[in-house]
């Protein structure tokens, strides 16, 4: 688990899931049913959670294929763009397709966390 | 409800707070809340404080703090002021320690003073020397006095526990409360260059209470001063400032003396493990070296030996989380092979994995502890990646402890009898099942370094278990050797390690059936077949001898999932291969049809099975053929389902009929007599999914040139005739159970797999057949069928019947838009609004004089449709509607008179569509909505001369849903938008203004 104090990264809010809670928590302010800072928490609390979830119960897994057409590292973040890719689920799964495919990657503790 | 009124003395205030604490509904409870909030707001909440603190009571007394929090909170003193609420703040503390207060009490009065502190530190630099100060004399003294005090640490020693435990409290809250603060801003310097100030005298207080001293009031001051360490570790590490982090290191080497004494060892093992997996550096060599003597003492052995032996209570498994946190944060040393203490300490680690127990269901240190040798292994990963992974010194450490922990893990994951098994509650066995997918991760890890001889190893457990006919050994190296097979995927040099399992007595073995192999282990060498499905391409002659084990056990009720699976698999891989053996293949189907236990599922994927092998007969006369075999056995159910159907209503059907085997798998099967109504839906779905499973196998596996679009193929009057068999089950089908939503499912996926396809084929029907299914009468989920329409018309754009499009569309889009028409609101049915916006769209994509050359009035009526739904609430049709209208206004033709009808239309529909658009962006959209709102918009001002005024006008109408922004706001954005001329960066000036419309309330999520 977690450290009390560790950062979280704020990006799964732009996920479907977080922009789903997100509209909600508009929706309850708009109803006066909650507080802003309340909102301000549960988004905090979000972002934990997320990250652990993604972290200890996704067992999910897939392999891809494609050419790597640029990669860059800058402030603790990897980008890679990929041509020609294509995604294999696990198990024999669905095989997806795309021609071009963008992956940002982050390092699992934010900085000021180690 | 009962209207509450404001207290006007404070007794009423007393007897109103009792009323909080008490159990009320909850909307009293709100009710008196902001009574009561309202009183602590108010000019006379210092008072009001000063007179509730000075009551008897816990309860009002923390209401009495609480309202100087609210009030620093909320107003700003003159510092004179502040200096003497702090004098009262201090005096009412060391009155509650004096008048049996309860700890919530002081507590709350700790918490006060620290947010005093927050607000006014410059008037209290020394605070916690203060407060010590203050305590010791037993009175408020001025701040200025600490100057002369006595060394702060003769102070505490002569602190008595209560005022220690104050201090602790306060030092902690402190902490606690101040690392809340933004470290970074300049606005906050001041404030955490005086915490830091304040770093010598809590690490003295802290140091003194970690001094060994027995008895029980000791220990509870030591829990205290750990808890305190705990709070300034978190503070320390996110402003990583010194001498702060010196006074805190010197503190280490009496906490890890706290772990010996049993009273703080669950508090101090906690703190440790969280700072050694936190904040690494922290620790210094000597911190390094005490714990390696620790866990080299008799203490951590004895501890060490209780968990491996079984000891699962939780400080036990505390010690082990300890380990493996000081193992990770010392990983550097740990891959070191000279270094033999860390040597020792990781082969303890490896010696976590051989706890007694199964994982997940008793073991608890199986999980933690593999997940740190997944880590570990990772780390070597990176360290090895630029030497050859040929000649690695895997005798010794640490790689020979990496394979321990391979053997280890292989023995944990072996299943326990199914007497113990079946014990275990849901979550035990599903812990187990993940712990043996953890154990799948690793292996591939430590493929990454080791490559083959780790195939090998496993092969030969696997041959080691089949010689012994030891079963769970079997199983688990199977499931290891499996769990490789992605890795191996690649190349041929594993194949001969492979021939020795595949060649084997295994599958003669496996065929004996349950008396010799138990159900678990031949499931999972069942899927193992399926795992190396490529391996079989590469050696056909191990084919027919899988195949034929796979048939004899797919009729089995508990094998027939990973059987079908792996026949599936199999035939699709190894197709070309079999060929010349699809007649045999549909022999096999037609005995297995009979077997009352043949599972619905695995049917399907028998069937997809053959029909992948049928996809690959080069003779269009034998294929038809072979397909028409196939149709025949299921048109088997059809008919069966047909003429149940026509039996008079209420019929029922014995339980034992072969009809009722078939409709219902075993696990569903009725006991009692069954409604032949009932039966013949079931049958019809399992035929129908046969289809889609036979449609599916059909399909080429490779893409073929796409160059071939004009290409008319001869007539093939075969084919025609089987068009007309399957389009004439699905019409039948669809007929009779159209008003099932899974039958409605069922029947777009079997049209929908041949809508891909390039080349004719059995299930790529000619467009007027599809038209004239999909046009025809539906009895539930229509926005199913419209979605199939969709991909039906995109296929045609793509494929050899582009000159069908015209024609096509001429049904289609009356039909669709008829059904939009049938609905009662916009809104009543989103997904058929979205899937029929969603076509129109695509249709005004590529062929807008198709759409525009529709009935006006339909027209008409399909543009406001996607009006309203951009005016809507449902997200999905709204999406669609905003896609529509991102369309249309960069709608371009050729041909003169549509371009001037999309002239007309859109400087008719233009401020209407600038209205919606800009009520959205106004703050009626949800935030999630705004990205796609601003498309149309970015198209609207680059395309549209018009666009400016349009905007303009809705931004000004009186119906603009927010007055929190002014006229010059308004024209601000618009100008924005205007000058951005559709750029990216226009969805953020969407998003500040929208943000700007909805209030300051909206602004608390980035």
């Amino acid at each position: 688990m977690a450290a009390a104090g560790q950062n979280f990264y704020e990006l799964y809010r732009r996920s479907s899931i977080g922009a789903a809670l997100t509209d909600t928590l508009d929706d309850l302010i708009t109803s006066n049913h909650l507080d802003p800072q309340l909102a301000m928490k549960i988004l905090a609390n979000f972002d934990r959670a997320i990250t652990e979830v993604l972290q200890e119960k996704v067992r999910s897994r897939l392999s891809f294929k494609g050419s790597l057409h640029t990669y860059r590292f800058c402030d603790e973040v990897w980008t890679f763009q990929l041509k020609n890719i294509t995604f294999k689920m696990e198990n024999g799964g669905q095989v997806v397709s795309a021609n071009k495919v963008k992956i940002v990657a982050c390092t699992a503790k934010p900085t000021g966390t180690t | 409800m009962e209207n509450i009124q404001v207290p006007t003395s404070l007794p009423e205030v007393e007897q109103l707070i009792h009323e909080l604490y008490k159990p009320n509904p909850a909307d009293r409870i709100t009710h008196i809340q902001d009574v009561l909030q309202r009183l602590q707001r108010s000019p006379q909440g210092w008072q009001l404080a000063q007179g509730l603190l000075a009551r008897p009571g816990d309860n009002i007394k923390f209401f009495g703090a609480l309202t100087i929090i609210v009030k620093l909170n909320t107003e700003r003193l003159p510092d004179d002021d502040a200096r003497s609420v702090l004098q009262t703040l201090i005096t009412w503390l060391i009155n509650s320690l004096q008048d049996g207060s309860g700890p919530v009490v002081v507590r709350k009065l700790c918490s006060a003073l620290v947010t005093y502190f927050i607000h006014y530190s410059h008037t209290w630099v020394k605070c916690v020397r203060h407060i010590i100060h203050c305590l010791d004399l037993n009175a408020s003294v001025p701040v200025d006095d600490v100057r002369d005090v006595a060394p702060i640490e003769h102070l505490v020693q002569a602190l008595e526990p209560r005022k220690f435990l104050a201090a602790s409290w306060f030092a902690a809250a402190l902490a606690e409360e101040t690392e809340k603060v933004d470290t970074k801003s300049t606005k906050h310097i001041g404030l955490h260059e005086h915490v830091l100030g304040n770093a010598d005298d809590v690490a003295s207080l802290m140091a003194s209470a970690l001094k060994p001293v027995g008895g029980a009031t000791s220990i509870q001051s030591q829990k205290e001063a750990i808890h305190c360490l705990q709070a300034w570790f978190v503070y320390a590490q996110r402003t990583l400032k010194q001498p702060l982090i010196q006074n805190l290191q010197a503190l280490v080497q009496p906490t890890i003396r706290c772990l010996l004494v049993d009273n703080l060892y669950e508090i101090t093992v906690e703190l440790l493990t969280d700072t050694l997996g936190n904040w690494q550096q922290f620790f210094t060599r000597d911190h390094y070296d005490s714990l390696y003597a620790l866990f080299e003492s008799p203490w951590a052995q004895q501890r060490y030996h209780d968990l491996v032996g079984g000891d699962f209570e939780f400080d036990s498994v505390q010690f082990g989380l300890f380990m493996l946190a000081f193992g990770d944060a010392q990983v550097v040393e740990m891959m070191d092979a000279t270094d033999a203490r860390a040597q020792s300490f990781l082969a303890g680690l490896a010696g976590l994995l051989t706890a007694q127990g199964h994982p997940a269901a008793d073991d608890k240190i199986f999980v933690p502890a593999l997940e740190f040798w997944a880590a570990f292994v990772e780390n070597l990963v990176d360290t090895l990646f630029s030497k050859s992974t040929e000649n690695l010194p895997w005798g010794k450490p640490p790689l020979s402890q990496v394979m321990q922990v391979v053997s280890y893990s292989w023995q944990k994951i072996q299943y326990p009898p199914l007497s113990v098994y079946n014990s275990w509650d849901s979550t035990e066995k599903a812990g187990f099942g993940d712990a043996r997918k953890d154990v799948a991760d690793f292996l591939q890890s430590v493929y990454t370094i080791s490559g083959m001889p780790l195939i090998s190893l496993f092969v030969d457990l696997v041959l080691q278990a089949l010689a012994k006919s030891a079963w769970t050994e079997l199983e688990a190296a199977c499931f290891c050797l499996g769990a490789l097979s992605d890795c191996a995927s690649e190349g041929t040099s594993y194949d001969d390690a492979l021939t020795k399992v595949f060649g084997s007595a295994l599958f003669d073995l496996l065929r004996q059936g349950q008396d010799v192999v138990p159900m678990r282990a031949r499931q999972t060498c069942l899927y193992l077949i399926e795992r190396y499905s490529d391996y079989f391409v590469r050696h056909a002659d191990f084919l027919p001898a899988a195949l034929n084990l796979l048939f004899s056990a797919v009729g089995h009720r508990h094998l027939a999932l990973p059987s079908s699976k792996s026949i599936n698999t199999l035939c699709s891989s190894c197709r070309s291969l079999l060929t010349s053996e699809v007649g045999a293949f549909l022999e096999q189907y037609d005995s297995l049809r009979s077997n009352p236990e043949f599972d619905s599922l695995a049917e399907e994927r028998v069937v997809g099975a053959i029909a992948s092998i049928i996809q690959t007969i080069p003779d269009g006369a034998s294929k038809s053929n072979a397909i028409r075999r196939l149709l025949i056995l299921v048109g088997v159910d059809v008919d069966n389902s047909l003429r149940l159907k026509s039996s008079e209503a209420g019929a029922l059907i014995n339980p034992d009929d072969p009809m009722v085997s078939r409709a219902f798998d075993v696990s569903q099967r009725p006991t009692a007599p069954v409604l032949a109504d009932d039966t013949s839906l079931q049958l019809a779905i399992r035929a129908l999914r046969c289809l889609a499973s036979i449609a599916k196998g059909l399909q080429a596996p490779v893409d073929l040139d796409a160059g071939d679009d004009d290409i008319q193929t001869a007539r093939n009057t075969d084919l025609e005739q089987v068009h007309v068999d399957i389009m004439g089950i699905l019409m039948r089908l669809k007929d009779l159970f159209s008003g099932n939503s899974e039958v409605v499912d069922v029947i777009c996926a079997v049209l929908r797999a041949g809508l891909s396809e390039t080349e004719p084929g059995p299930f790529v029907f000619p467009p007027l057949m599809v038209t004239g299914l999909i046009t025809s009468s539906w009895n539930n989920r229509v926005a199913t069928v419209v979605n199939t329409a969709s991909a039906f018309v995109s296929s045609l754009n793509a494929g050899r019947y582009k000159q069908h499009i015209a024609p096509t569309l001429g049904q289609l889009l009356p039909w669709v838009f008829n059904l939009l028409h049938q609905l009662p609101e916009p809104e009543s049915d989103p997904e058929l609004s979205q899937y029929g916006i969603e076509f129109a769209q695509r249709v005004l994509a590529r062929h807008p004089e198709i759409l525009m050359s529709q009935a006006s009035d339909m027209l008409e009526f399909v543009f406001l449709f996607a009006i309203k739904l951009l005016n809507g609430s449902e997200p999905l049709p709204k999406a669609a509607a905003t896609e529509f209208w991102t369309t249309f206004i960069t709608a371009k033709s050729d041909d003169q008179n549509t371009q001037a009808t999309l002239n007309i239309a859109m400087s008719h529909l233009g401020p209407q569509l600038c209205q919606c658009l800009v009520q959205n962006i106004g703050g009626r959209a949800s935030r999630s909505e705004l990205d796609k709102l601003s498309d149309p918009l970015k198209k609207l001002v680059v395309q549209h001369v018009h666009a400016q005024k349009w905007l303009e006008a809705a931004l000004n109408d009186p119906a603009f849903p927010s007055d929190k922004v002014s006229t010059g706001e308004k024209a601000l954005f618009l100008k924005k938008v205007m000058s951005l001329r559709g750029a990216r960066a226009t969805n953020q000036v969407v998003r500040d203004f929208w943000l700007a419309c909805r209030g300051s309330n909206f602004t608390y999520a980035s």
